[in-house]
């Protein structure tokens, strides 16, 4: 058996994988049979084990040589316990608890060894392997170690690293290791003679020190916020006093430490880019920071604290190092919520950051300016030409979080502003920014009605709101979804100005009507790159077209509206696309009362009629009744399609645009803003969205017939629609699941998925979580949950709306989380098969 | 509570060159870390930043054959989301050094920019060490690499000596006794 140094140059030469792999099974399995060999010589041993440390690296399985780590570290040589103690710490990592029994005793007789470096690996590995157990067994060593060997740093700065990682195990150990003033006995004598003799003290137990506090801070804080869970109230409050008692003096020392670090001339050991340890820096603020927010009745002291913190702020102000510490600076005064003009100093130092030309820099100033904005909100808006400039960055988080930045400070003196921007980035985007087109699609909705809803009034102006939404159709139309195309038909219906109604009639028909007028080449790749395949201008365009033909008589004449139709007709009937079919049927319709010429209505009529015969169900029934209506007197057409009154958008989902750092990258934000359910007791709107909106009639006729039969309707307001089937009863739980497709198009289904509980004994679930997942052509977006109790007794049902995208057959597989009455976590989980297919 | 939760040194071609965890992972977990992490890191150009925001649920939808997407109610994710430290969201910071990456796993309150200089110091580190390092050294030396980023953060994963000399002083006396106990075990 050869070297380690053979054994990697063989793994390294192997040229396909599956000879690596054989080179690795077979040397494993002699590091298997060699294990076993008690009378090995220990310098093989040696090598066993750095083979296996190999095989860890490379992710491979070392579980057998877990018990021969001991046997290095029980020898005297100090070349074998520095390879066993690496191996240990490394193998037997969150491994099995029975081997660290074994190790215990080991770790226990070396940390009372003379040589400090064995007494450090010991220390060190116990740190790494510790768990509540082997904490408290060995804490009384480590507690020996920072007593009695007080003069040797490097001893001290790994007990410390040690006593921090016991803390996190066992909290109920703070009081041991803080009483007695130990750590300010610690800081006060490395203070004083990293003072005197600079020689044989670091920072490093300075480092340990903070590390410890800050362990300890966090753990008391935790302790707190769930209070009874491990300790009781009263455990908890002597912990609290303990920590007061002994951390709260060291307070003044840590802020002096920190004042001289910062202005301490060059030293070469600790310097980085010209400032001097700014890892001793951050961890001192850290630890202060921590300090000042644990209610320590520290006030008197907040005031040396903000002076320090502006003299470090201010003298950073001006130069471009030490970004590291001037940002810790910023989050502590944000954390500790100091003083206005600190604030604002903050900011202007994040603003600088934007400035800067690190990416990284502009990273984290703009996550933490998302943060302070709800504090600062003029401050952070003064700084949006460079938040501006961060959407052309080329890293995606960057631009994502500038956009949110930018719907953060969007206020009524700056929309017009920001809106031109923001067209300005869309006009450069390309497909691949679609993600992030369509979060500005949404924000910019949302904005739109949130502020409707909140005032009646939209800070946004007319002029405004048609610049967005011609933009808005222009570049992003080919990916709106249908639910935000609908919304912006609802910003169209309600323009209060019929100019502008007009204005956006024109401007998107004559892109549609008149292209290949003047047949330039240009004209002509610019027409296909943005309206060709634009499906959202289409719609948009042929809804305008019939519902305010008559407005544009004079820019186009009624054989063009009508040929315009026609070959949308043509165009998207051979695409089967259902959707817009319906649009068009309805803009026929509304059109043949606006135009006077007989020819023309009669085309009209023809193109409703050859849908008559649809073998789609729905367009069938739509083009017979609109036959029907066609064919009524003038007068009565004229009161059925008289223009659409101005109606609001009921919002029903809370908290959409507000989870300001939820704003995850995959499409949960965009399919929230989707689902917006409709209140059933608006029923007048409620129709007249239903028919803007086109979920086919049955969604309607559905909501009609629960209306009447009002026994399937519940509590909560939802309702089981007649058309929904039964997925599956659970006589478990007494559950039953219901679906029901509520529309159905080519690669797109949306389904609403019902839970009722049937148990009659109160029993009822909580905490329910649903998770669905669907075949691998698919995909499935889950918008809103209507709630995550499951109430008994049939009391009401919990609905979940689903949409699925992609092709081939609808098949869920659907598993259910949620806690029982003694809040045990249960799961259900089965399959079902559709029969429609996508 | 643990600021660097893992670390790991990989190779432009995705190997694993060195691998230390701070935080407590499940083997499931660690594997998905890696493959997704590493994926992540080597399709980034080089003027993107250094910092990537990890979530484990939503690689998962990109990453996985089926899909699955979760649904949680916004005001229960937010008191649950919180306590559970360990393998739900992080931050990822990493930084490409000649031929290899450092890749350092954070907690989300962490700072960033402080963990890119650690990194940076630990490069630095070891190429004192060693003399002008390469990534060969590290394969080979693997065991060394990891005495010094052991004087280097200490167990909870934060940095624990920030001077060089002090943590090369000592890993040298070490290696001293080392080939002193060595030579004694060949004389003898």
């Amino acid at each position: 058996m050869g070297s380690l140094k053979q054994f990697i140059k063989d793994v390294r030469n192997a040229n396909t994988l599956a000879k690596e792999r054989s080179i690795i099974t077979k040397e494993s399995a002699k590091i298997r049979t060699q294990l076993r060999n008690d009378q090995l010589e220990i310098s093989k041993r040696r090598s066993n084990i750095q083979k296996l440390l190999y095989l860890y690296i490379l992710g491979e399985k070392t579980h057998f040589g877990q018990v021969e780590c001991i046997n290095l570290i029980a020898s005297d040589n100090f070349i074998n316990k520095r390879l066993g103690y690496l191996a240990a710490m490394l193998l037997l990592k969150n491994e099995n608890p029975d081997l660290l029994t074994l190790i215990t005793n080991l770790i226990n007789y070396d940390l009372q060894h003379s040589n400090k470096y064995i007494v450090a690996l010991a220390l060190t590995t116990m740190g790494d392997l510790c768990n509540a157990e082997l904490a408290i067994d060995l804490y009384p060593d480590v507690l020996n170690i920072l007593n009695k060997r007080l003069d040797e740093p490097y001893l001290i700065k790994h007990s410390l690293f040690v006593a921090s990682e016991i803390i996190l195990k066992a909290p109920q150990l703070i009081i041991q290791f803080t009483n007695d003033g130990l750590i300010g006995k610690i800081i006060k004598n490395y203070r004083n003679r990293s003072l005197r003799t600079l020689s044989n003290c670091t920072h490093g137990v300075l480092l340990a020190v903070l590390q410890f506090m800050k362990i300890c801070l966090l753990q008391q804080k935790q302790q707190k916020q769930e209070p009874g869970k491990e300790f009781s109230e009263e455990e908890i409050q002597d912990f609290d006093e303990t920590i007061k008692r002994n951390f709260t003096p060291l307070i003044p020392e840590l802020m002096e430490i920190l004042k001289t670090c910062h202005t301490n001339s060059f030293e070469p050991e600790y310097d980085v880019n010209g400032v001097s340890d700014p890892f001793l820096q951050v961890a001192l603020l850290q630890t202060l920071t921590l300090l000042f927010s644990s209610n320590l009745d520290v006030d008197v002291l907040k005031n040396d604290l903000q002076y320090l913190l502006t003299n470090i702020a201010t003298t950073n102000e001006t130069n471009n190092r030490g970004f590291s510490v001037q940002y810790e600076t910023v989050k502590t005064i944000f954390i500790l919520d100091l003083d206005p003009s600190l604030r604002v100093l903050g900011v202007n130092i994040l603003g600088k950051f934007l400035n800067s030309k690190d990416s990284n820099n502009k990273y984290v100033a703009l996550n933490t300016l998302l943060k302070v904005v709800p504090i600062e909100p003029e401050t952070v808006t003064r700084h949006k030409k460079f938040i501006v400039r961060c959407l052309y960055e080329l890293d995606p988080s960057i631009k994502r979080r500038s956009l949110e930045l930018i719907f953060a400070i969007f206020n009524k003196s700056n929309a017009g502003e920001l809106i031109s921007e923001l067209i300005k980035f869309l006009s450069q985007s390309t497909e691949s920014d679609k993600g992030l087109m369509l979060y500005i699609v949404d924000n910019l909705l949302d904005l739109y009605f949130d502020s409707v809803n909140n005032t009646h009034t939209t800070f946004l102006s007319e002029a405004d709101q048609f610049i967005m939404i011609v933009a808005l159709l222009k570049y992003c139309g080919k990916f709106i979804y249908f639910d935000r195309l609908s919304d912006i038909l609802l910003i169209v219906n309600n323009f209060k100005q019929t100019e502008t109604k007009k204005k956006l009639t024109v401007e998107l028909l004559s892109k549609l009507i008149n292209k290949g007028k003047d047949n330039k080449k240009e004209d002509d790749d610019y027409y296909y790159y943005y309206y060709d395949n634009n499906y959202g201008w289409k719609l948009i365009s042929c809804w305008c077209c019939g519902e305010y033909g008559d407005l544009i008589h004079n820019e186009f004449l009624d054989d063009q509206l009508v040929s315009f139709l026609t070959s949308l007709n043509q165009e998207f009937y051979s695409q089967s696309n259902m959707h817009m079919i319906n649009y068009i049927l309805t803009s026929c319709l509304k059109l043949s009362i606006k135009i006077a010429d007989k020819q023309n209505i009669e085309k009209l009529r023809q193109l409703i009629k050859s849908h008559s015969m649809d073998a789609n169900l729905i367009l069938q029934m739509k083009a017979n009744q609109f036959l029907v209506l066609f064919n009524e007197p003038a007068h009565v057409k004229r009161g059925i399609l008289d223009v659409m009154p101005a109606f609001s958008k009921n919002v029903a989902t809370v908290g959409v645009k507000n989870n300001g750092n939820g704003l995850s990258y995959n499409e949960d934000s965009v399919s929230k803003g989707n689902y917006k359910t409709f209140n059933n007791k608006n029923q007048q709107t409620d129709l007249l969205l239903d028919l803007l909106d086109d979920i086919p009639a049955n969604d309607t006729t559905s909501a009609l017939a629960n209306d009447v039969s009002a026994s399937t309707a519940d509590m909560n307001g939802i309702s089981l629609p007649t058309s929904s089937i039964e997925l599956y009863t659970s006589k478990d739980y007494c559950l039953k699941i219901y679906g029901n497709i509520t529309s159905i198009a080519d690669n797109e289904a949306n389904l609403d998925i019902f839970i009722q509980n049937t148990a009659t004994n109160n029993r009822k679930g909580t905490n329910l979580k649903i998770f669905i997942a669907v075949s691998k052509h698919q995909k499935v977006t889950l918008g809103h949950l209507s709630d995550t109790i499951i109430p008994s007794n049939n009391g009401g049902m919990v609905k979940q709306k689903v949409r699925i995208t992609g092709e081939g057959k609808l098949k869920l597989r659907v598993r259910l989380q949620f806690l029982d009455e003694t809040n045990n976590e249960k799961t259900i989980q089965f399959d079902y098969k559709f029969d429609e297919k996508l | 509570m643990i600021d660097v939760k893992y670390m790991f040194l990989l190779s432009r071609q995705g190997k694993v060159r060195l691998i230390k965890w701070y935080d407590v992972f499940t083997h499931k977990e660690k594997q998905r870390i890696l493959k997704d992490i590493s994926t992540l890191v080597l399709s980034r150009k080089a003027k993107m930043c250094n910092i990537i925001e990890y979530n484990n649920t939503t690689e998962a939808t990109t990453t996985t054959t089926s899909t699955v997407a979760t649904s949680t109610n916004t005001a229960i994710a937010a008191t649950t989301g919180t306590n559970n430290s360990g393998s739900s969201g992080h931050k990822v910071i990493y930084k490409r050094y000649a031929s290899l990456f450092f890749i350092c796993g954070i907690d989300e309150n962490s700072n960033e920019l402080l963990t890119l200089e650690m990194i940076h110091r630990y490069v630095e580190t070891l190429d004192k060490y060693f003399g002008n390092v390469c990534e060969l050294d590290i394969i080979f030396n693997f065991s060394k690499a990891y005495y010094v980023l052991n004087e280097m953060f200490g167990c909870t994963g934060a940095l624990m000596e920030s001077s060089k000399k002090d943590i090369l002083h000592n890993i040298s006396l070490m290696d001293s006794i080392e080939s002193s106990d060595n030579l004694s075990s060949v004389l003898s």
